[in-house]
């Protein structure tokens, strides 16, 4: 008789365990998802708000390339404050 | 942004001269001490005109591994970047040949020198070559082999105006330009026409020199000529701008090169390549996706990706 009732009771602590594990396997994944649905909605949010100040970022045509300006020098008719030139 | 007329202030550093514009006036005294801070710390890792400078010691230290500074383990990674992305045609291993011209000391003494004797009765042959410089960047450790002398003229004094533009711009707060010598660099929210910059030969020449003004937003200008450091050895015209692959003043078939780009390093780098590139630079440049200016020594310009165009010869301001 103990020795089935020990059979038992490590039968219903096993029992016990997975169903512990389970809950928190959901409750993790259900975590991730929330934190990723709020992440998606605040990120899209928070870049259609910054769109129209973004200026045109510098780039290069290769990876680690020399870096092309944001924008090309425009024309400008008024007077000079500095110069570029050799020295 | 600002409609604002910026604050400005000069000094002379590295034998030319420093400006330094702020969108902000107030704030001009702090622009300079930041940088005036940060080009001492410059001089003192690369100038090549210091026996105590760590760059002097490092050349005079040959296949040793030495440790350097911060600021010149940055300044030899802009000159190894520059030589890489140019497959070594701005190369830093050109100090003997640049010596063997006369031009080992000070450049006001080599131009009140006037007509230089020959030093070689031949020419020095193609320079070392950047792969003889072995940089841990992480360790701060540099060894230079096969003879290889540095000189990072080339490109410290464009990676200094991009350094100091970008602390003032964020210690200060305020959109700010920073030249030296010519080699310009912005940052920060410019003005709201953007910055005015007269691109010419000398970057010293008056207002009414022939050139173009152009305004940039960001990033950074710089301009290589043939024009300005210049001398005479045995009667020969000679200037500054090494071809590695003779070790002889590069000819070319332009006599300045302008170029903006995302960096003032960048700028420096494709402008003295494409001095050296000589008739292949304007393909080069359009490959890159570079809006350049370049000047023939008749004064005829060409233009590549999207760089402003003018009418007929250069223009006076």
């Amino acid at each position: 008789m103990p020795e089935q009732h020990s059979r038992g009771a490590a039968r219903e602590r096993d029992r016990g365990l997975r169903r512990v594990g389970r809950i928190t396997w959901q409750a993790g994944a259900a975590g991730v998802a929330a934190a990723a649905a709020v992440a998606m909605a605040f990120g899209h949010q928070a870049a259609a708000q910054r769109a129209p100040e973004r200026a045109p970022a510098s780039h290069s045509r290769e990876p680690g390339g020399i870096v092309i300006p944001a924008q090309p020098p425009k024309p400008s008719s008024g007077g000079s404050s500095v110069t570029s030139g050799a020295s | 942004m600002t409609t604002d007329a910026p604050g400005r202030d000069s000094f002379e550093v590295f034998g030319t001269t420093a400006v330094l514009l702020v969108t902000s006036p107030p704030a001009i005294g702090l622009a300079r001490d930041i940088a005036a801070d940060l080009l001492a710390e410059v001089d003192r890792a690369c100038s090549r005109f210091r026996p105590d400078s760590e760059l002097s010691r490092l050349n005079a230290a040959p296949g040793q591994e030495v440790v350097v500074s911060e600021v010149l383990a940055d300044l030899l990674s802009a000159a190894l970047r520059a030589a890489r992305l140019t497959g070594g045609t701005v190369d830093p291993t050109c100090l003997r040949a640049l010596a063997s011209l006369g031009y080992d000391r000070d450049f006001a003494l080599v131009r009140a020198a006037g007509d230089m004797p020959p030093r070689l009765t031949g020419t020095v042959g193609p320079v070392p070559g950047w792969r003889r410089v072995h940089l841990d960047r992480h360790a701060r450790r540099v060894r230079v082999d096969g003879g290889a002398q540095l000189d990072l003229g080339a490109t410290a004094k464009a990676w200094a105006a991009d350094t100091a533009a970008t602390r003032i711009a964020s210690q200060v707060g305020c959109g700010v330009l920073v030249s030296l010598g010519g080699d310009v660099c912005v940052a920060g929210p410019p003005p709201d026409d953007g910055w005015h910059v007269r691109v010419t030969d000398d970057h010293a020449a008056p207002a009414g020199a022939p050139g173009q003004t152009v305004t940039i937003s960001s990033g950074g200008l710089a301009t290589s000529s043939t024009t300005v450091r210049a001398w005479r050895v045995g009667g020969r015209p000679v200037h500054h701008i090494i071809d590695p692959a003779t070790g002889e003043p590069a000819r070319s078939c332009w006599r300045t090169v302008s170029v903006a780009a995302g960096s003032c390093a960048d700028a420096n780098t494709a402008s003295t390549a494409a001095i050296i590139r000589s008739a292949a630079a304007p393909d080069w440049l359009h490959d890159l996706g570079l809006p350049a200016r370049l000047v023939r020594h008749d004064g005829t310009v060409e233009t590549t990706a999207g760089w402003p165009r003018e009418d007929g010869p250069e223009d006076a301001a």
